[in-house]
């Protein structure tokens, strides 16, 4: 990766200052051209100017030769005379202005004399002066030294303005946008009225090509120069940058943690000279030095917190590749297995070896079924024989690492010492089992009281009453009371019987589940409607009442001993008012049953929980005492509490909370109680085992 | 109906005596002529019915069988079971006897082909009233098939 970036950035380096050299080389090319071009044209303007100066001088002194020499001859009408002055050739025609010839259609003698211009542009101009004296003079004058003067592409163009008159003649091409141009003014001598003369001196672009071209192909030349040593300076540059980004790059790639830490092939990576790259390369050199040194820090710490990690947790791990003996293990691994690192090579071969011999095949099974094609990570159990002959238990988990075409590649295995787990699950196995039986116990003993305890009392009653029908004449009073004694007896250890055994089936086939406690309420009245009637008793229900965790037949009971219990121990002058409350209180219901009977005294409140505890004689009030503590098993089974208070109306307030959350610990409080008696049971059992 | 020349023979298999006693009391208290044949155990159930030895050599086929469950020995349900498996005795009516009230007892009578199950009152004229009731229904209502 960072070999890549250094090569990338090696090559746009070298790129970058290439391009930065030509733009450089191109500029100045461009600028000098500009430069060169401004100046040539300045001085060919310059030369121009000069030449149409000198020009119009000399066309100023030409005509006052001319002028001289018309004055000094006087010509007559219809003469020619042809002279040289000042090397330019002149013809002086005269003529008479009523007879102009030719010259009438384009001038207007005398009045509005009028010059014109030769048509063959080269250089000769005909003007039509007009003198003072007559006759009028047609002068006409050859300019060849100004088509001399402008030749090779030069433009000369005359004008003489005379009296508001002007004649005009041009040498050369017409003057384009870009040609030079320059005057100059010539002063008519006297005679020729008011004039002026202007010469009008062009050079085209051909005239300045030629230097131009020149200091073009130089500046080419010299840019070409510049461009070849700044081309050579950057590949000399971009070489020398490109050789030291290679080398960090090299070093960065061949950079490996795994292996030790080598950089490059088997060093240090090393930079020559001060340059801000050589700086680079050594900051670079120094950080590799110090990732290096960071490296084996933390794979010593990392390993060094591996290995607490596993003795404490009492995990090894292990890797080896699938079909090869060889394995790594970690030394926890070793430990599990009652091995040192020092001692053994770790191989299959050992690691089979510890195994207990009974468990070596199915090992290998799932070893062997992990590797399957689908199947991927594997669990199992097995003991271990350590060198010194101890068994342990172990947790064997392994996981199969497979390539993209589903090969394994690698099997990465933990081993866990469970032996202490697989001891408490033995425990807790046991205590289970326990449990179990007991309750299985518990329902027999249900069975038995209320089959075969109940039977002899059915037949000491059943005989009884024979008996009587049979001697019912000959009983006095006294035996007559006897029997009913017995009748009575027989009659309460049956109900004894009953009620035991309801109170040892609370919590038993039970079906906890939502229900509304309103409901309940209602079924329980509907069974104590009899009561309620005979009683004409006030009972007052709130309108509504939570939906709660419970059994309903356990709820419905609950009630029903509560209210039931409120209308029994009434007071005998006044009709039963019974209060049904429920608060929320958070995290629990709490249920009230108010009554204004006759009570309990603060130290039996406890007591009328207690198992066929009763607090009145049973020719007062009726029962067995065992409904508050049928109460008291149903609340606590679902980790609520009850209790006894008394009230302002002298009677008794009955309170039990219900959580709303059933808390666990609650519900193995209330099996506890099933296995209390454990003992008992088993002789019941073995009784009955007899009596078959 | 089932009428029968002279007596009616109903086999009690049961272990309690005194149950037993209550048994023949109610059935002297009642409208027809009956024999009871008393057996306390399988062995003795089954001597009776296939006349096994020389006590039961004589033994008539019953018109009626009350059995107990909770035998020594062999169980109740046990000899209900070889009762209706066996076709010379399947057709006799069975009726159980019992003081238990548990519900699976009552299934599993008459999955294996119990004819009625009848539970013992604590009240010995309520047992009476109960034998009765069994008498007529048996004796006087049902119609059954003839023995083999």
């Amino acid at each position: 990766m960072l070999a890549k970036l250094s090569q990338r950035l090696s090559t746009r380096v070298a790129a970058a200052t290439s391009a930065l050299a030509l733009f450089f080389v191109v500029c100045t090319g461009i600028g000098a051209w500009v430069v060169a071009s401004g100046m040539m044209r300045d001085q060919a303007a310059r030369q121009v100017a000069e030449l149409a100066r000198a020009q119009a001088l000399h066309v100023s002194s030409l005509f006052e030769s001319v002028v001289s020499t018309v004055a000094e001859r006087r010509l007559a009408v219809g003469t020619t005379e042809r002279l040289t002055v000042g090397g330019v050739e002149v013809e002086i025609r005269t003529f008479d202005p009523t007879s102009p010839g030719d010259w009438s259609k384009s001038a207007t003698i005398l009045g509005n004399p009028v010059g014109r211009l030769t048509p063959d542009l080269g250089g000769r101009i005909e003007m039509l002066l007009p003198v003072d004296k007559a006759p009028p003079l047609i002068l006409g004058v050859t300019l060849s030294s100004l088509a001399s003067a402008l030749a090779g592409g030069g433009h000369g163009e005359l004008l003489i303005r005379v009296g508001g008159l002007t004649a005009q003649t041009a040498i050369g091409s017409p003057p384009g946008p870009d040609w030079q141009v320059a005057e100059a003014e010539v002063r008519l001598p006297q005679g020729f009225g008011r004039g002026q003369l202007v010469v009008r001196a062009g050079i085209g672009g051909d005239s300045l090509d030629l230097p131009l071209g020149r200091y073009a192909l130089v500046l080419s030349l010299m840019g070409a120069v510049a461009i070849a040593l700044v081309l050579a300076l950057a590949v000399v540059t971009s070489r020398r940058l490109t050789r030291t980004l290679s080398g960090l790059a090299d070093a960065a790639s061949s950079f490996d943690f795994d292996a030790g830490a080598a950089v490059g092939a088997g060093g240090r990576f090393h930079v020559e000279g001060e340059d801000e790259i050589a700086r680079l390369g050594k900051a670079f050199a120094g950080m590799v030095e110090r990732l290096q040194s960071a490296y084996r820090d933390l794979d010593r710490r990392s390993q060094a917190l591996l290995t607490n990690a596993e003795r404490v947790a009492q995990v090894g791990s292990a890797i080896w590749q699938p079909g090869e003996n060889r394995q790594q293990w970690s030394d926890q691994f070793h430990a599990i297995l009652g091995l040192s690192p020092a001692d053994v090579a770790p191989s299959r071969q050992v690691f089979f070896d510890r195994v207990h011999p009974d468990d070596r095949p199915a090992l290998a099974r799932v070893m062997a079924d992990a590797l399957q094609p689908g199947s991927g990570r594997v669990v199992l159990d097995f003991r271990i024989i350590r060198g010194d002959g101890a068994e342990r238990v172990a947790q064997f988990r392994a996981e199969v690492a497979r390539d993209g075409q589903g090969t394994p590649i690698r099997v990465d295995a933990t081993l866990q010492d469970i032996t202490e787990r697989k001891r408490m699950e033995d425990q807790l196995d046991g205590v289970v089992r326990d449990l179990k039986r007991s309750n299985e116990e518990l329902e027999q003993f249900a069975y038995v009281a209320s089959h075969d305890l109940r039977q002899p009392l059915r037949t000491v009653r059943s005989y009884l009453s024979l008996i009587e029908d049979s001697i019912e004449d000959k009983l006095d009073d006294e035996t007559r009371e006897f029997m009913d004694f017995i009748r009575d007896g027989v009659k309460r250890m049956d109900s004894l019987i009953t009620d035991l055994l309801a109170y040892s089936r609370v919590g038993r086939r039970v079906a906890d589940g939502p229900i509304d406690s309103g409901r309940m309420v209602d079924l329980s009245l509907l069974d104590l409607q009899a009561e309620i009637d005979e009683t004409h008793a006030q009972i007052r229900v709130p309108d509504t009442l939570p939906v709660i965790e419970g059994d309903a037949g356990e709820m419905t009971r609950l009630f029903q001993n509560l209210i039931g219990n409120a209308l029994k121990y009434r007071k005998p002058d006044q009709l039963p008012d019974i209060v049904l409350e429920c608060v929320d209180q958070g995290l629990q219901w709490e249920f009230s049953v108010a009554d204004n009977g006759i009570g309990i005294a603060p130290e039996h409140r406890e007591r009328a929980f207690g198992i066929f505890q009763r607090l009145h004689g049973r020719h007062e009030y009726e029962g067995t005492g065992i409904g508050l503590a049928i109460c008291r098993k149903i609340v606590e089974r679902q980790g609520g509490a009850i209790w006894c208070e008394g009230n302002d109306q002298g009677g008794a307030t009955f309170r039990f909370t219900w959580p709303k959350m059933r808390r666990l610990a609650a519900a193995l409080g209330g099996n506890n109680l099933s296995l209390a008696g454990h003992g008992d049971l088993a002789e019941f059992e073995g009784l009955r085992e007899d009596g078959r | 109906m089932n009428k029968v020349e002279g007596n009616y023979n109903i086999l009690l298999v049961e272990d309690d005596l005194a149950d037993a006693g209550l048994v023949r009391i109610a059935l002297r208290k009642g409208r027809h002529p009956v024999t009871l044949h008393h057996a306390k155990d399988y062995t003795e159930a089954f001597g009776f019915l296939r006349r096994i030895g020389a006590d039961f050599a004589n033994a008539p086929r019953p018109h009626l069988i009350f059995l107990d469950l909770n035998l020594p020995g062999r169980s109740g349900h046990e000899i209900l079971q070889e009762i209706k498996s066996d076709p010379m005795l399947c057709g006799i009516p069975v009726v159980i006897l019992s003081t238990s009230e548990a519900e699976r007892d009552v299934v599993r009578s008459y999955q294996l082909g119990a004819n009625s199950f009848v539970s013992k009152p604590m009240d010995a004229d309520d047992f009476t009233h109960h034998i009765h009731t069994m008498e007529t229904y048996w004796f006087d209502v049902v119609r059954l098939p003839a023995g083999p």
